[in-house]
C-alpha cells in the first residue's frame, strides 16, 4: 500500500466522536491509521485457498477463476478456507467503570466502541471472521464471528447499542467467549482491568485461552483522571461499581495516587505478558489512530 | 440630596445586611461526590476533603442578598430626592392684615430698617396671600408705594405666610432663614399657621416685632377660676390656658382648676385632690394613673373596650384633631359625657363630687403633638368648664377668636436670646422632592428575582 503524500491530521477522540455514527468514525480511524503505513497492517489469515469447484448459479462472479476458464473454457470458482481458519472476537467491557471520562473527553466505553469498530473494520477487510461480545457480570451481547459483507454494519450497530452498567466479571466473560471459539482464534479484550479480585480470575482465564493456542490481546483504555494525571480537587470519590463506598480525598495533594495506579497496571501487564497475553495500555486522551500505530509498531518490533 | 422620612429603617437595614455575611461565613456544605473508578487507590484525607469549598457563585449570592436587604431598607426609609439647598437668608414677614391698620406705617418702617441691616433680605407681605418683594432700603419710591397701599380688608393668615418662606428662597437655594415677623400678634386657638411656627421655632427662633393690634378683641369670658397645671407638658398647657384667659396661679392649694397631666397620683395626692373637689374645685385628670380614694370616684373604668379614635369632638363643638394614647375603657354609670371619638367611644367624662367636679380625659394632653394640634385651647377651654357644661353652641378654636398675644405665649414663642436660623424644610408641609421609595422597592424585588434564579442554578450544579 502506497503511503499518502500527506497524512491527515489525527483528531483527538472527543472531536472524532462528533463526526457521526460509528461507521463514519471507524472509517476515519482506519483511513488515518492506514494512511501513514507502508504496507497493510496485517494480513488476515482467513482467506487461505482451499481449491476449485464447478461454478453454480448464485456464486459470486468475483470468485470465478478466469485463468482456469481461459485454459478450460469452463467456469470454476475458488474456494477459501476462511471459515475453517481464524475467528476473532472483540470482547468489550461494558461495566459501570467504563462509563467514565476525563472532563471534556470521551468515556472509556466510547473509546472502546471506536477502537472495536476500527479493529473490526481492519480485520474484516483482511478477511477475518469477526465476532463481538460485551459483558458486565455476564456476557450481555454476543454476535458470532462472520466475514460476509454487511457483517461490519451489524457489528457497528451492536457496538452503538452498548451501555455501561453493572459490576465487572471479565474472567467469567472470557470463559464464556472461549467456549465459543471453536478453533484457533484471536480474542481482543478491551477493558479497564478494574476487577474486584485485582483481575486474578481474568488473568487465569486469559492464560488458559493462550495456552490452547489462541491469540489474546488486552487493550486497556484509561483516563488521565484515573491515572492521577489530571487536577482534581477535594471530593468524596466513589467507584461507580461500588457507589456506597466513598473515599473523601484530595488527589492533588496525594502524590502516591498516580504511583499506586501505575504499580497496579504494571503488575497487571507483567502477569499478562508472563502468560503470553499481549497487553496494550492506552490513554483515552490519545488519538486512536496514533494508538493503533504504536501498537502495530510494538507488534512489528516484537515479531 | 437624599432625605429620609423614616431613617430608623436605615439602621435596621444595616443590621439586617450583616445576616447574609454571617451566614456566608459559617455555612457549611458537604463536598461534592465524584465518580472515579480508581478511587480504591486514593488515600483517604477527610480533613482536606471535607473542608469548606466555596464557589464564585457564593460571592455573587452574598452580594445579591446583601444588596436586597439594603435596598429594601432604603425603600422603607421613605427616601426623597430633594434638590440640594444650602445657606441662610434673611426673611421679613410683614403682616398686612386688617388688624395692622393702625400701625401699618410703623410696620413698613420696621421692615425698611431690617432691610437696611440685611440688604439681601426679602420681604414677604401677607394677608391671605403672600407677595415676595426685593426691596432696596434706599428706594424711597418703593417704600412709599408700599406704605400708601395700606392694609387688606381681611385678617391675615400666618399659616400661608410661613409656608411661603420655603418658596421665597427658591432662587437662592437657601435651606434656612432668619425670620422676622412684623405683626400685631394674636393667637386664635392655635391656628394651623402657628402650629408651623411652634414646631420649627419653639422656642425663640423667630424674631417678633410687635405692633399694637387694631382689631376689637373678642371679649374674654371672665375666668371663673385660677388654674394650676401639674405634671408633664405644663408649658404648652400653661400657654394655651393663658391664651384663653385662664389665670394661672402658682399656688395649687388655692387654684380653683387643677389640671393633672401624665402623673402618677398617689394615695396621698389623691386624697388631697378629693378634698379639693369636695370643696368646690374642678380637677382635670388626663394621662397617668390614679390610686387610692380618688380612683373610687373616678367616672371611668378601664376595660378591653377600644379607645376613642381621633378626632375627638366635644359637646360644645370643639374638636381636637390629634390625640395620643387614648385609653380603652368605658364611663361609669352616671358620668356625664363631655367628648367622644370618631368611633363613638367616650373620650372625656365628668362627675360631680361634693361641691366640685372631677373631669377625666381618656388620653394624654401633655404630648407635644397634641399641644400643637388644632383645637387644643378649645379642648382645654371646654374641659375647664368641667361639670358646668358647654357654653352655648361653641365654636372651633381656629380663626374666630381674636386674642392678643399674651405674655406667656409670647415668651414661649420668642424664647431667650437672638433668633436663630429656622430650617425651611419645616415650613414645606408635605416635603417636596421626588419620592424614591417605590422605585427602590421595585429594585429590591428585581434583585430578589435574580437571587432566586442564581440560587436555584447553584443548587442544580
Amino acid at each position: 500500500m502506497k503511503p499518502r503524500s500527506a497524512s491527515p491530521e489525527l483528531l483527538p477522540p472527543q472531536l472524532l466522536d462528533r463526526l457521526g455514527g460509528l461507521e463514519i468514525i471507524a472509517r476515519t480511524v482506519v483511513h488515518g491509521f492506514v494512511a501513514g503505513l507502508h504496507r497493510a497492517p496485517y494480513r488476515g489469515s482467513g482467506r487461505e485457498f482451499a481449491g476449485h469447484r464447478a461454478y453454480q448459479q448464485g456464486d459470486e462472479l468475483r470468485h470465478i477463476d478466469w485463468r482456469l476458464f481461459g485454459r478450460s473454457d469452463r467456469f470454476f470458482v475458488r474456494e477459501f478456507r476462511e471459515d475453517a481458519n481464524l475467528q476473532a472476537y472483540l470482547l468489550v467491557d461494558a461495566t459501570a467503570s467504563m462509563d467514565f471520562g476525563d472532563a471534556g473527553g470521551i468515556t472509556k466505553l466510547r473509546y472502546a466502541q471506536i477502537l472495536a469498530a476500527a479493529l473490526a473494520h481492519l480485520m474484516l477487510a483482511a478477511g477475518d471472521a469477526v465476532g463481538l461480545a460485551s459483558f458486565d457480570e455476564h456476557v450481555r451481547m454476543h454476535a458470532p464471528p462472520r466475514s460476509r459483507r454487511g457483517h461490519l454494519h451489524d457489528l457497528l450497530l451492536e457496538l452503538e447499542r452498548l451501555r455501561a452498567h453493572g459490576n465487572a466479571g471479565a474472567g467469567q466473560a472470557v470463559e464464556q467467549v472461549s467456549a465459543m471459539l471453536r478453533r484457533r482464534g484471536r480474542l481482543i479484550l478491551i477493558t479497564d482491568l478494574l476487577e474486584e479480585d485485582d483481575g486474578a480470575a481474568l488473568i487465569e482465564a486469559l492464560g488458559r485461552l493462550r495456552a490452547r493456542g489462541d491469540e489474546v490481546i488486552v487493550v486497556r483504555p484509561l483516563t488521565q483522571a484515573e491515572q492521577g494525571l489530571a487536577r482534581a480537587g477535594p471530593r468524596r470519590f466513589f467507584d461507580p461499581e461500588r457507589p456506597d463506598r466513598e473515599v473523601p480525598a484530595a488527589p492533588e495533594s496525594d502524590p502516591g495516587f498516580a504511583r499506586r495506579v501505575a504499580i497496579y497496571y504494571d503488575a497487571m501487564g507483567r502477569k499478562l505478558r508472563e502468560r503470553g497475553v499481549e497487553y496494550v495500555p492506552l490513554s483515552t486522551g490519545q488519538p486512536i489512530e496514533h494508538a493503533l500505530r504504536e501498537w502495530l509498531a510494538a507488534r512489528t518490533a516484537a515479531a | 440630596m437624599l432625605e429620609f422620612g423614616r431613617p430608623a429603617f436605615l439602621f435596621a437595614g444595616a443590621a439586617l445586611a450583616l445576616v447574609p455575611l454571617l451566614l456566608h461565613l459559617i455555612a457549611r456544605r458537604p463536598p461534592e461526590r465524584s465518580p472515579l473508578p480508581t478511587a480504591r487507590f486514593l488515600t483517604p484525607d477527610t480533613r482536606t476533603a471535607l473542608r469548606i469549598e466555596r464557589r464564585p457563585t457564593d460571592i455573587l449570592l452574598l452580594v445579591l442578598r446583601t444588596l436586597f436587604l439594603l435596598i429594601l431598607a432604603l425603600g422603607f426609609a421613605a427616601p426623597r430626592w430633594v434638590a440640594a439647598r444650602t445657606g441662610t437668608i434673611e426673611l421679613i414677614l410683614l403682616d398686612r392684615g386688617r388688624g395692622m391698620a393702625g400701625s401699618w406705617p410703623e410696620a413698613v418702617d420696621s421692615a425698611r430698617a431690617l432691610v437696611a441691616a440685611a440688604p439681601d433680605a426679602r420681604v414677604l407681605v401677607f394677608d391671605t396671600t403672600v407677595s415676595t418683594l426685593r426691596m432696596d432700603a434706599d428706594d424711597d419710591a418703593a417704600w412709599n408705594t408700599l406704605r400708601s397701599g395700606g392694609v387688606a380688608g381681611v385678617e391675615s393668615d400666618y399659616a400661608d405666610a410661613f409656608r411661603a418662606l420655603a418658596s421665597a428662597t427658591d432662587r437662592t437655594r437657601a435651606d434656612s432663614a432668619r425670620v422676622s415677623l412684623i405683626t400685631a400678634p394674636r393667637w386664635g386657638a392655635w391656628s394651623e399657621g402657628t402650629s408651623l411656627v411652634r414646631e420649627s421655632a419653639w422656642p425663640g427662633a423667630i424674631r417678633l416685632i410687635e405692633l399694637p393690634l387694631d382689631l376689637p378683641a373678642s371679649p374674654l369670658p371672665a375666668s371663673p377660676f385660677t388654674a394650676s397645671v401639674l405634671g408633664a407638658g405644663t408649658e404648652y398647657a400653661s400657654a394655651a390656658l393663658d391664651a384663653i384667659g385662664v389665670v394661672l396661679g402658682s399656688d395649687t392649694a388655692t387654684s380653683d382648676l387643677l389640671l393633672v397631666f401624665d402623673t402618677l397620683i398617689s394615695e396621698a395626692d389623691g386624697a388631697s385632690l378629693l378634698e379639693r373637689i369636695r370643696g368646690g374645685a374642678t380637677v382635670i385628670i388626663a394621662g397617668g394613673s390614679v390610686q387610692g380614694a380618688l380612683s373610687e370616684v373616678l367616672p371611668w373604668r378601664s376595660s378591653d373596650a377600644p379607645g376613642a379614635l381621633p378626632p375627638v369632638t366635644f359637646d360644645d363643638g370643639a374638636q381636637l384633631d390629634d390625640v395620643v394614647s387614648m385609653r380603652p375603657g368605658t364611663p361609669l354609670a352616671g358620668a356625664a359625657l363631655i367628648a367622644a371619638g370618631a368611633n363613638g367611644r367616650a373620650a372625656a367624662v365628668s362627675t360631680t363630687h361634693g361641691q366640685g367636679c372631677l373631669v377625666f380625659f381618656a388620653g394624654s394632653l401633655a404630648a407635644r403633638d397634641v399641644a400643637l394640634a388644632r383645637g387644643y385651647t378649645a379642648a382645654l377651654r371646654r374641659l375647664a368648664r368641667g361639670c358646668a357644661g358647654p357654653a352655648g353652641t361653641g365654636t372651633r378654636g381656629s380663626g374666630t377668636d381674636v386674642l392678643p398675644l399674651d405674655a406667656a405665649a409670647r415668651d414661649v414663642l420668642s424664647g431667650p436670646g437672638l433668633p436663630r436660623e429656622v430650617a425651611l424644610a419645616a415650613f414645606e408641609g408635605e416635603r417636596s422632592g421626588r419620592a424614591l421609595g417605590r422605585v427602590l422597592l421595585a429594585l429590591a424585588l428585581a434583585i430578589a428575582v435574580v437571587e432566586t434564579w442564581f440560587s436555584h442554578r447553584r443548587r442544580r450544579l
